[in-house]
């Protein structure tokens, strides 16, 4: 039978990264709560909706669109470990960071994440077959 | 008449061992050849000698095996042994097919460079791209690691705009295929045990048209 693996939503994410999976607290090296914010490093990882044009078709055209997803790389006194933050850095993560104080309360809106340019245009990939 | 040509080691000797013939030449030492030197072979020629010397070699490796059932089994034995040591244990390609991987993989013609060695998800990380034994069927799937044992991974997919998250449990990864339209993965079946993560791809490869190395895109950020 499998462990019981409870899900949650996105927003509460900083607060369950201070778990880890044996229950017990997770802190930094210098013993301070995990901060998502300043604490991890984000990263991005590149993914693909792709439509084949006529799947039958042996060379047939693939299209593909670019789905972003973040992560960010945290470490704890026992090592690193990996945050998907896809769904709590677009929503929550300045509303967070504010509550906390890991980051002052913006004048304007923020600053729009990091854009990945792809090396190669995906939106027009031909399928090699 | 007293020889010509004596020795002194011969002086003990009540025979003469050595006794030139009356008006002999005195003994001469070449050490270089009377002959002319040889030519190179031809490549030809050096074909043949390597064919013979091929097919001298393949007989006697049959004859080592003629008239010896044991031998032979034995012989089979150990080299079909090798060959599963190698196709499950260690590194050996294996042909991919299928939408969900696209377009880091196509949907047919592309093979897979498996290191078996990372089976049961030994130092596989997030990023990587590995085989595993599909929980739901019997057959093996070809998948992107989001997420290892203690990870916080989305359960929706992104463009959907859900907002569930779980945290992968120990002894589980989470796997999501690159073409999220087309991907049966953790997204229908949940977390994946370790102990079906069969390997990890090193190299995706179309025979005699491309070879590319795999890259983990999150290691190089």
């Amino acid at each position: 039978m499998p462990p019981p693996c409870p899900s949650f939503p996105a927003k509460e994410l900083p607060a369950k990264v201070q778990i880890g999976p044996d229950g017990k607290g997770r802190k930094t090296i210098d013993g301070r709560p995990i901060d998502l914010t300043k604490d991890c490093q984000l990263l991005s990882l590149l993914q693909y909706e792709c439509h084949v044009d006529r799947p039958i078709k042996p060379d047939s055209l693939t299209r593909c669109w670019p789905v972003q997803r973040w992560f960010r790389r945290c470490q704890d006194k026992k090592g690193t470990f990996m945050v998907e933050t896809t769904a709590w850095e677009t929503s929550y993560s300045l509303a967070w960071a504010v509550d906390s104080g890991s980051a002052p309360a913006p004048t304007t809106t923020r600053d729009p994440l990091p854009t990945f340019v792809p090396g190669i245009d995906f939106t027009d990939f031909k399928d090699k077959r | 008449m007293p020889p010509r040509f004596r020795p002194s080691f011969f002086t003990s000797s009540t025979r003469p061992l050595l006794t030139p013939k009356p008006n002999s030449t005195p003994l001469q030492i070449r050490l270089t050849s009377n002959k002319p030197p040889t030519p190179p072979l031809l490549l030809s020629q050096r074909l043949h000698a390597l064919s013979t010397r091929l097919t001298n070699r393949a007989r006697t490796s049959a004859s080592h095996f003629l008239g010896h059932p044991l031998r032979a089994l034995a012989f089979a034995l150990k080299f079909l042994a090798f060959g599963h040591l190698l196709m499950e244990y260690g590194i050996w390609p294996r042909a991919v097919a299928g939408p969900s991987m696209l377009p880091t993989i196509a949907v047919a013609g592309s093979w897979a460079l498996i290191d078996f060695t990372h089976r049961f998800g030994r130092g596989v990380q997030v990023g990587d791209l590995v085989a595993y034994h599909i929980p739901i069927n019997t057959q093996s799937g070809l998948k992107r690691v989001l997420g290892m044992p203690g990870d916080y991974v989305l359960v929706d997919t992104p463009e959907t705009g859900g907002e569930t998250m779980i945290q992968v449990p120990p002894g589980h990864c989470w796997l999501i295929g690159d073409n999220l339209d087309a991907s049966r993965d953790s997204r229908l079946f949940g977390p994946v045990p370790l102990g079906l993560v069969r390997g990890k791809i090193l190299a995706i490869f179309q025979p005699f048209r491309s070879f590319e190395w795999v890259k983990n895109p999150m290691l190089a950020q």
